[in-house]
C-alpha cells in the first residue's frame, strides 16, 4: 500500500514538474525570440536613421505610409535610397522567421514618425517606434 | 516487509518530492529572470528611442521658440513612458547658447557649448528603465544677430545701380531699414559708389572709420544716416569645423561633366576640381566640399552649400536656401562670382573640342588681325579674309551640299565646318545632360557663330538675298550670313564690277559700307562667354573677401568677416575681355555691376540680448550616456 502511495505522489510530481520545465523552456524560448525581435526592431530603425543622417528627410517617403513585411509590400525606391531599408521584408534569426512591417508619417514639417513591428510564430507584435529629425 | 523498512518508501518518496520542487521552483526562477531580461531589454530600447524622439520635440520646440523653457515627464502619443528637458547647470541641466555668439558654460565645463548651439540633455523613463542622451544642436537658422544687408569688415567697394532695403520676412513685406555696414577704421574710401547708375539705400551706411571721406557715395540716395565711427558686430561661423563634421556622412558627388549634375535632399560631400557644368540642388541639399569650389556653368536651386576653401562661381547661380534655413552660401575662402568662362569650359572638355576650339580660336585671331593691320576698313584685304575664314569656319552655299563638310584640300578629305563640328560634339557630351542649360547655351553661342559665319546664297542679279539678309539685319539684329553678304556686295559692286550682277555705285553697296562697322563689331566679339546673374534667398557668409562681378541679387544679407591678412589680385574678365585688377584684403567687398540686396529680418534675431525668430537645429555631435 505505501509502494502504491509513493508510486502515485511521484507520478503526480513527475507530471507536475513535466509541466513547469515544459512552460519555463517555452518561456526562455519566448524571451529569446523578443531578444532577437528587439534587435530586428532596432537594426531597421537604425538603418532608417543611417539613411536620414545621410539624406535628409527624404529618405523616408511623404505622407503616411504602411509596408508590410508578411505580405510583402515592395520597398519604395523613388527615394534616395529603399524604404524601409533591411532587414525589411523578413530575416531569420535562430531558425525562427521574424516579418517586419514599417509605419512612416510626417510629425510637423521637419519630423518623421517611425514605427517598426516585428512578427514571428503567433506571438503579439514588438513594437519600438521614434521620432527622427535630422 | 519489516517494521524497519515500513515507511522506507514513503520517506524516500517525499525527498525525492522535495528534490522536485526544488528544481521547479529553480525553473520557474530561471525562466522569470529570463523574461525579465527579454522585457528589460525591450523597455531599456524604448526608453533610448523615447529619448531620441525626445530630442526631436526639444529640436522642434527650440525652432519655433528660442526662450522654451523645456519639458519635465512630457509624454510623446503613441509611445510609453515619459521624457524629461530641462534647462540648468546640473548634470542634466541642458544649456541653450542659440544665437548666442560666445561659447558658455555647460555641466561639461566652460565654454563648453559653442556660440549658436545647444546642448540638450534628454532622460526618458519606461516602465522604470532611464535612458539619458545629450546632444550638440546647431541653429543653421541664423548667421547670428545682424541688421545690416551688406556687412563686411573690410572696404565696400559698390559700382553700377545699387538698392539695398529690407523686409520683415520672406512671406511679410513689412518694410523695415536696409542698411551697409563696413567695419573697417583706417583711411578714406571705406564705402563708395562710384555714382553710375542709380543707388538707393532705405537704411544707414556706417563705417567705423573717422575720415569725412571715408563714406563716398556722391548721388546715391539714402533714407538713413551716414554714420562714421560706428562698428557692427559681425556673425562669425567656424565653417572649416562644419565641413569637417558633415563631410564624412555626405555622398561623394559624382559630377557629369558638362552636363548637370543633380544632386538630391540631404548631404553630399565634394573635393575635386572645378566643375565645368550645371550644379543643380533639390530639396535643401546640403553640399559640403573641402578645398576650393568652382563651379563654370551654373548652380541652382534649394539648398545650402559650404566650402573649406575658395568659393567661385562663374555663371549664373540661383541658390534658395532651405526655408528654415538662412544662409544659401557659407565659405571660409572668398567668394567670387562671375560670368561663365565659355572657352575654359571647353578647354576642359575632351581633347577633340580642345583641338578645334584652338583651330577656330586661331581663325578668328587670324581675322582680328588681319582687320587691325587693315585699319579695320573694308577692303580687299579684308573681304578676302573673311570669305577665307568664314569658309573653314561654317556652312557656305558651294558646301552645304556635302552636309556642312568642307574639303580642305589637306589630304583628309571632307572635313566638317570647325563650327558646326563643335556644336556637334558639345552636344553630345553627357547623356544625361541634355536639359543642362550651360551646355545648352554653348550650343546656341555656336550656332549663331556659324550662322553669323556662314551665308545661305551667293549674290546673284535676280534675287539679291544678300541685300535683303543686310535689310533683316538692320530691321531685327539677325547676323545669320551678314559677313558674307557684305563682304560679296562690296566684291561684286566695288572691287570687281565685271560680273552681270554687279551694281557700282548701288543703294546696297553703301548698305554694305554702312553695316560694315558691325562686321568688324562682330569679329572683334567672338566669344564663349556669358555675363551672370547672381540670385541668392539666404545670406552669404565668407571670412574672405567677396567679389561680384555681375548682377546679384541676394534676399537676405551678404556678411563678410575677413579672416588673416594676405591680400588677393582679382581679375575682373568680361567676355573673355580683362577689364582689370583689383586688390582685396579679407573683408572686403566688390559689387561690381547691379546689386540689389534686400535684408530679411526674420532671418536674423530681433536684437543682441533676445533671440526669436525661426531657427533649424541640425545634430552636430550625438551620445547616450
Amino acid at each position: 500500500m505505501e509502494v502504491m502511495v509513493s508510486i502515485g505522489m511521484l507520478a503526480v510530481a513527475a507530471l507536475s514538474l513535466l509541466t513547469v520545465f515544459i512552460g519555463g523552456l517555452k518561456l526562455m524560448q519566448r524571451s529569446n525570440e523578443m531578444a532577437a525581435a528587439n534587435d530586428v526592431a532596432k537594426s531597421v530603425l537604425e538603418a532608417v536613421k543611417r539613411d536620414t543622417d545621410i539624406h535628409g528627410l527624404t529618405a523616408v517617403p511623404p505622407g503616411i505610409t504602411k509596408f508590410d513585411g508578411r505580405l510583402p509590400d515592395a520597398q519604395d525606391m523613388a527615394g534616395p535610397a529603399p524604404f524601409p531599408p533591411a532587414p525589411y521584408p523578413a530575416t531569420t534569426v535562430n531558425e525562427t522567421d521574424y516579418m517586419i512591417m514599417v509605419e512612416s508619417s510626417d510629425d510637423g514639417s521637419r519630423v518623421k514618425r517611425v514605427k517598426v513591428s516585428v512578427f514571428w510564430n503567433d506571438n503579439p507584435p514588438l513594437i519600438l517606434e521614434t521620432l527622427i529629425h535630422p | 516487509m519489516s517494521h524497519r523498512r515500513r515507511g522506507f518508501a514513503l520517506i524516500s518518496t517525499f525527498m525525492f518530492l522535495g528534490m522536485l520542487f526544488m528544481m521547479a521552483v529553480s525553473m520557474i526562477l530561471m525562466s522569470r529572470q529570463r523574461i525579465f531580461a527579454g522585457m528589460s531589454q525591450h523597455h531599456q530600447t524604448q526608453a533610448l528611442y523615447l529619448a531620441e524622439a525626445g530630442l526631436a520635440k526639444a529640436q522642434v520646440a527650440l525652432e519655433n521658440d528660442l526662450g522654451w523653457p523645456g519639458v519635465t515627464d512630457a509624454t510623446i502619443d503613441g509611445m510609453r513612458g515619459t521624457y524629461t528637458v530641462t534647462l540648468g547647470s546640473g548634470k542634466y541641466g541642458s544649456v541653450n547658447n542659440i544665437g548666442g555668439l560666445t561659447k558658455v558654460m555647460s555641466y561639461r565645463g566652460p565654454g563648453s557649448v559653442p556660440p549658436n548651439h545647444a546642448l540638450l540633455i534628454v532622460t526618458a523613463n519606461v516602465s522604470g528603465h532611464r535612458y539619458t542622451l545629450e546632444a550638440l544642436v546647431e541653429g543653421n537658422g541664423s548667421a547670428g544677430y545682424m541688421s545690416d544687408a551688406i556687412l563686411g569688415s573690410g572696404k565696400i567697394t559698390m559700382k553700377g545701380d545699387l538698392h539695398v532695403d529690407g523686409i520683415a520676412a520672406l512671406d511679410d513685406a513689412s518694410v523695415v531699414e536696409g542698411s551697409i555696414q563696413s567695419n573697417a577704421a583706417t583711411g578714406s574710401d571705406l564705402v563708395t559708389w562710384d555714382g553710375t547708375g542709380s543707388a538707393l539705400v532705405t537704411g544707414n551706411v556706417g563705417t567705423f572709420g573717422s575720415s569725412s571721406s571715408a563714406i563716398n557715395m556722391p548721388g546715391a540716395t539714402i533714407l538713413g544716416k551716414t554714420e562714421l565711427n560706428s562698428k557692427a558686430v559681425i556673425p562669425t561661423y567656424d565653417v572649416e569645423s562644419e565641413v569637417n563634421n558633415n563631410y564624412p556622412s555626405g555622398s561623394p558627388v559624382s559630377v557629369v561633366s558638362g552636363g548637370q549634375t543633380l544632386l538630391a535632399g540631404g548631404k553630399h560631400s565634394y573635393s575635386g576640381p572645378a566643375i565645368d557644368g550645371d550644379i543643380v540642388l533639390e530639396d535643401g541639399a546640403e553640399l559640403y566640399v573641402k578645398g576650393d569650389l568652382t563651379i563654370n556653368g551654373s548652380i541652382s536651386g534649394n539648398g545650402t552649400v559650404y566650402v573649406d576653401g575658395k568659393t567661385t562661381f562663374k555663371g549664373d547661380s540661383a541658390v534658395n536656401a532651405n526655408p528654415d534655413f538662412s544662409v544659401s552660401l557659407k565659405s571660409k575662402g572668398s567668394v567670387l562670382l562671375t560670368g561663365f568662362d565659355g572657352t575654359e569650359f571647353m578647354k576642359n572638355q575632351s581633347s577633340s573640342i580642345k583641338d578645334l576650339l584652338d583651330t577656330a580660336e586661331k581663325h578668328v585671331e587670324y581675322a582680328q588681325t588681319t582687320l587691325k593691320s587693315n585699319g579695320n576698313d573694308l577692303n580687299a584685304a579684308t573681304v578676302d579674309m573673311i570669305g577665307g575664314v568664314g569658309i573653314t569656319m561654317a556652312g557656305h552655299s558651294n558646301h552645304t551640299a556635302n552636309g556642312g563638310r568642307l574639303n580642305l584640300g589637306i589630304g583628309t578629305g571632307l572635313q566638317k565646318e570647325l563650327i558646326l563640328d563643335l556644336k556637334d560634339q558639345i552636344a553630345a557630351l553627357s547623356p544625361t545632360g541634355t536639359e543642362a542649360p550651360t551646355k545648352r547655351f554653348l550650343e546656341k553661342r555656336l550656332e549663331k557663330l556659324e550662322k553669323a559665319f556662314g551665308s545661305t546664297v551667293d549674290v546673284d542679279g535676280s534675287s539679291d538675298p544678300a541685300d535683303s539678309i543686310m535689310d533683316n539685319y538692320l530691321a531685327t539684329g539677325e547676323t545669320a550670313g551678314l559677313l558674307d553678304a557684305v563682304t560679296s556686295v562690296y566684291f561684286v559692286d566695288e572691287l570687281d564690277t565685271s560680273y552681270p550682277w554687279s551694281q557700282p555705285g548701288s543703294a546696297r553697296l553703301q548698305k554694305a559700307k554702312d553695316i560694315w562697322p558691325n562686321v568688324v563689331n562682330i569679329i572683334h566679339s567672338v566669344n564663349y562667354d556669358k555675363l551672370g546673374t547672381s540670385y541668392f534667398q539666404g545670406a552669404i557668409y565668407t571670412q574672405g573677401n567677396f567679389v561680384a562681378n555681375n548682377e546679384v541679387q541676394v534676399l537676405g544679407a551678404i556678411i563678410v568677416d575677413g579672416h588673416g591678412t594676405t591680400k588677393e589680385t582679382i581679375e575682373l574678365k568680361e567676355l573673355g575681355v580683362v577689364k582689370g585688377t583689383i586688390e582685396l584684403e579679407p573683408g572686403d567687398i566688390y559689387l561690381g555691376k547691379a546689386t540689389r540686396v534686400t535684408y530679411v529680418e526674420e532671418m536674423f534675431k530681433e536684437d543682441a540680448t533676445t533671440v526669436t525668430g525661426p531657427q533649424l537645429l541640425t545634430k552636430n555631435l550625438w551620445m547616450g550616456r
